[in-house]
């Protein structure tokens, strides 16, 4: 199966190339190219949300909130501090990192039920600080005025230099979630996902893997929010809230979980049909809801993924959260 | 004496699951665990590996007290096990299964499976020599892209032991290997325990074929009840006055 499916593969890769390096090209309209901009920021936010989700087997209703902390950190130490983005953006994703380290430590060993309403509380607490810390965070007027990256004296601001430098990022962390999964690491994950017990009983660090998966996950994440926020150049704490922190679970959902194309594709299949719905206004929302339901009932693993959210295990109930695990330690 | 066991003790609530049980493994030994259904086996075998640790009682492997460590810890000293209701990674290929039991033989962490250094490549190579070369001692060589949930039973069976094998164990605790196997499979099984052995690894096994028991143990040890009631070779288990009764009743006087 190898050789065959490598030249595939390399081809496909190739076509994909220059489809994506060439679009600014054939577009060349503002509008779209913003657009491709913010599907790979969501590219990036639902494959590193995949990470816990698909791979691991966690649930987290915060990442909004992680991609709001990276999109922070980096906006006010660039305005109030005068840093360059390629200083402020490496270390709001470390920062990122820390604060999603030390949630997973505290919370990752609580049953999966309890862990949704830990990061979901976790996501409002940080929305609501951002709220009421104006001296650090100006609060609810937002961030303005957020610079553009300076690259060999050369400041990147148009949109076909920000489409360019975001698919850099995109395909960078793409590829690193790829090499992962393909690891050591990545199986230690998907045995934990599959079975808690019976990977501690092959030796793997159940409660350090979750950690890690967990950090890794929010460091991504932070970076995103960093790019994010200086692309657009002003950000408010609205930007991250719960509804943002469920975007991005319906496209690791709705794509796939467990893969590494899944969540692309639900990245990209829920950034175009706002954009090509837009006539439906406030309902779009029910959009969302019906998509997911019609998935959950459809095709439980998503689009492209391995195993879902909601794939029931063999002869196991269908809803596991809601049945206490055995013996697991 | 490769692993010794003093006065093990678990209770659920007030039922006494394992009752001050005493066993000592020697090495290089298949040592056969049986007894009724409820007798505490499975219980002991969790005990042992910690997934549910005993309330009293040491466990001293190779001169060293373990009952206090993780399972993961445990699995890392050399004590490798397969789950009497079968527990693989279904999602995961029967190749990956294996190589997740090589966690603990290399080191590879998230810097070298990003950046595929030499050591990453040297010790991917080295598990997947290893877990190919286990496959094809159980016979699954050829399906070791197939997801582990599309087996049949039987070899959703080998495969568990495939798994354990790939930690490099010195000590395999099998719990009913043989449920559900025909009579073809089981011989097979047979076969390959006593192969194990030859190589030099100590087995400790849960079954309820006591043909099978019979042929490979070199000793037995009876539970019921969670009390240990005999321990013996397979000829003086046979004729115990106390596993007949647990077994079969009392007889009439």
């Amino acid at each position: 199966m190898a050789e065959r499916s490598r030249k595939v593969r390399l081809l496909a890769g190739i076509v994909l190339a220059v489809i994506l390096l060439g679009f600014p090209r054939v577009v060349g309209n503002e509008y779209l190219m913003r657009i491709a901009t913010m599907i790979l920021i969501y590219v990036v936010l639902a494959s590193s949300l995949n990470l816990i989700i698909g791979f691991t087997g966690m649930y987290s209703l915060g990442h909004g909130a992680f991609y709001g902390i990276g999109a922070y950190v980096s906006a006010i130490l660039a305005t109030a501090l005068g840093w360059p983005f390629w200083l402020s953006m490496p270390l709001a994703g470390l920062f990122t990192a820390l604060v999603g380290a030390f949630l997973g430590l505290a919370t990752l060993r609580l049953r999966q039920t309890f862990l949704v309403f830990g990061t979901l509380a976790f996501g409002e607490i940080v929305r609501i600080v951002i709220m009421n810390w104006p001296e650090l965070t100006r609060g609810p007027m937002g961030i303005p005025g957020i610079p553009s990256p300076v690259l060999f004296g050369f400041e990147l601001a148009s949109s076909t230099h920000w489409y360019y430098l975001i698919l850099g990022f995109t395909a960078l962390m793409v590829f690193i979630i790829a090499r992962l999964y393909r690891s050591r690491v990545g199986r230690a994950w998907v045995a934990i996902r599959e079975d808690e017990v019976a990977a501690a009983s092959m030796g793997v660090s159940v409660f350090g893997y979750k950690v890690l998966a967990f950090t890794i996950s929010c460091l991504i994440a932070g970076l995103a929010g960093a790019f994010y926020a200086h692309f657009v150049s002003f950000i408010s704490a609205d930007q991250f809230g719960m509804s943002e922190s469920f975007l991005i679970l319906t496209m690791v959902a709705l794509g796939g979980t467990g893969s590494i194309i899944g969540p692309i594709i639900g990245a990209i299949i829920l950034m175009v049909i706002p954009e090509a719905f837009r006539f439906l206004a406030e309902f779009r929302g029910v959009l969302y809801g019906a998509i997911l339901i019609l998935v959950i009932v459809v095709k439980p693993e998503g689009l492209a993924g391995v195993k879902g959210l909601f794939t029931p295990a063999l002869g196991a109930p269908r809803f596991p959260w809601l049945h206490r695990k055995e013996g697991a330690k | 004496m490769i692993l010794e066991i003093t006065r093990l003790t678990k209770r659920f609530g007030g039922l006494v699951a394992v009752s001050d049980v005493d066993l000592a493994v020697e090495e290089g030994a298949i040592h056969a665990i049986i007894g009724p259904n409820g007798a505490g086996k499975t219980t002991f075998f969790n005990n042992i590996t910690s997934i549910v640790p005993a309330d009293a009682g040491r466990i001293v492997w190779c001169g060293e007290r373990i009952e206090h460590l993780s399972p993961q810890a445990i699995s890392a000293k050399g004590i490798a096990r397969t789950f009497q209701n079968i527990r693989l990674f279904a999602y995961m290929s029967v190749l990956d299964n294996v190589l997740t039991g090589t966690h603990n033989l290399y080191r590879s962490f998230v810097w070298a499976a990003i950046t595929r250094n030499g050591r990453y490549r040297r010790e991917e190579r080295e598990g997947r020599e290893l877990a190919m070369a286990l496959l094809e001692k159980v016979g699954l060589a050829g399906q070791r892209g197939e997801y582990a949930r599309n087996l049949p039973y039987g070899e959703q069976r080998k495969l568990e032991i495939a798994r354990a094998l790939a930690s490099g164990p010195r000590l395999l605790l099998l719990d009913e290997p043989a449920a559900g196997m025909n009579n073809a499979e089981t011989a097979e099984l047979v076969r390959f325990i006593r192969a194990l052995k030859a190589d030099g690894l100590t087995v400790l096994l849960i079954e309820h074929d006591m043909k099978l028991v019979m042929s490979l143990a070199d000793r037995i040890t009876v539970l019921d009840y969670g009390v240990k009631i005999a321990e013996g070779s397979a000829q003086e288990i046979q004729n115990d006055e106390r596993v007949i009764e647990a077994y079969l009743g009392k007889r009439r006087a």
